[in-house]
């Protein structure tokens, strides 16, 4: 199902009314922007009890600190994701040390006809914005395809360097340098195309 | 450490933007962050940068009753914060025409002129990388990027997706051979018992309702298969495709479609020709 962009004047409006305590504001904040802080949560953690949980932190720390909000940062949405990507890190971290729930298919689930289960992936979901060029994905094209790949995967899955060298198969120095290679080289491209 | 050397400082606030700093280092940073402008400059300028990435990560609705219990969590009231809101509405006010774009690139402009300059001098080499293979027979072996720098890209797997399946750590990484023609998929995660079954991997058309199994999936952490692509996949590649993985008993032989149920898929995969190395 589409859901509709949020209106970034709006969101500023209503940052702005939760600074006052006004409860209907926030009300209103939550039903505009949270699907998109929900699925960004989701992507991150990858549990929806863990999404669920850093949501809900997410939004009360915009109750109880909206005035830290300034429009002259950026978007209020892109604050708002902000604040959700660095709650998603935060409880991973936290959650580090806790035991891995296995996959176990039901019956019914092994039994059941051809069945999507999983929506857009993560490297799949931001390569099919590529059309609507923009800055970022410009300049992350110019990055070595290890670099950008690292990139990715930190950013969007929420990776730890030793996770990643684990997972690729590479010395941990290679992925570090890979990811601080990558965002030096974005750094300078970024820098060039705004001036 | 020395958090005033402008290099570091610069090198730490992308790492803690994208996530890479972590425990202590974070916490750490973030002290430094309250106290050194600079340094909350470099942060600003990378939440903006990728914020347009993360605004691509497709919305989804949460459970309604996540609404209800972060109500039951809520304090009864807030301080109101009186002399925030009224300098906020003003800059709002004076801003209501300007879109959410031009508001991003003038807060990126005022960032990039906060944030101390110690140009870091590097030789930026142009590589660019197809998301998914074009046929090796069309290929090009482009002189722009050879001109485009001095330095010669070292040949890398391609960056393709992560299949993951949802609610577990299970997961593989698939990327494409630099000469186009292996799909490499490699493992990771706690794998469950299978018993007699094994998973798929296919490629599906959604165009065509076409599915093409290409071959069974590795399911021990760090096993890694390699996987010729098919002829079929170059048909497909400029209409954009998916990628599944199914379930299916050990013993079956793939054919037209999965028998089993489908644990993830990616989608929206596409040629990028202009792209292509």
């Amino acid at each position: 199902m589409p859901f509709p962009k949020p209106d970034p004047d709006r969101l500023i409006y209503l940052i702005e009314r939760v600074a006052l305590g006004d409860q209907q504001a926030f009300e209103e904040l939550y039903v505009a922007s949270s699907p998109n802080l929900y699925g960004v949560l989701l992507r991150i953690l990858r549990r929806p009890e863990w999404a669920q949980e850093a949501l809900q932190d997410c939004f009360l720390k915009v109750w109880q600190r909206s005035e830290t909000y300034l429009p002259e940062r950026g978007p209020a949405l892109t604050w708002l994701l902000t604040l959700a990507r660095y709650r998603a890190l935060d409880l991973l971290r936290e959650r580090q040390a806790e035991p891995q729930i296995q996959v176990e298919l039901s019956k019914a689930e092994q039994d059941s006809p051809l069945h999507f289960v999983s929506p857009e992936l993560p490297g799949a979901a931001w390569l099919s914005h590529r059309e609507e060029s923009n800055r970022l994905s410009d300049c992350m094209e110019q990055l070595r395809p290890e670099e950008k790949q690292a990139l990715l995967l930190v950013y969007y899955e929420g990776y730890t360097h030793l996770e990643l060298a684990q997972l690729l198969g590479v010395p941990l120095g290679t992925v570090k340098s890979r990811v601080r290679r990558g965002l030096a080289r974005l750094r300078e491209c970024l820098r060039g195309e705004i001036r | 450490m020395n958090y005033h050397n402008p290099k570091l400082h610069k090198a730490l606030a992308a790492e803690y933007v994208v996530g890479t700093l972590r425990g202590p280092a974070r916490r750490r940073f973030e002290r430094v962050l309250e106290s050194e402008p600079s340094v909350r400059a470099e942060v600003y300028f990378w939440e903006l940068c990728f914020s347009e990435m993360t605004e691509a990560v497709p919305p989804v609705s949460p459970p309604s009753e996540a609404w209800t219990y972060l109500r039951s969590r809520m304090p009864a009231a807030r301080p109101a914060m009186a002399t925030q809101a009224p300098r906020r509405a003003l800059w709002a006010k004076s801003r209501r025409a300007a879109s959410a774009t031009r508001l991003r690139r003038r807060s990126l402009r005022i960032l990039v002129g906060m944030a101390t300059a110690a140009t870091l001098v590097l030789g930026i080499r142009f590589a660019q990388s197809p998301t998914w293979p074009v046929e090796p027979e069309s290929r090009s072996f482009g002189t722009e990027a050879a001109l485009a720098s001095t330095e010669q890209p070292e040949p890398a797997p391609m960056f393709v997706t992560l299949l993951r399946v949802p609610t577990s750590n299970l997961q593989w990484l698939v990327s494409l051979s630099p000469d186009q023609r292996q799909i490499n998929v490699v493992a990771a995660g706690d794998y469950p018992r299978l018993g007699q079954r094994k998973m798929l991997l296919w490629l599906i058309s959604p165009n065509s309702d076409e599915a093409v199994p290409l071959g069974e999936l590795p399911n021990r952490s760090g096993a890694s298969v390699d996987i010729k692509v098919p002829r079929a996949l170059y048909r497909h590649a400029n209409s954009g495709f998916e990628l599944a993985v199914s379930l299916e008993p050990e013993e079956s032989t793939p054919h037209d479609l999965p028998d089993g149920p489908i644990v993830t898929w990616a989608r929206n995969l596409t040629t990028q020709r202009d792209n292509g190395i």
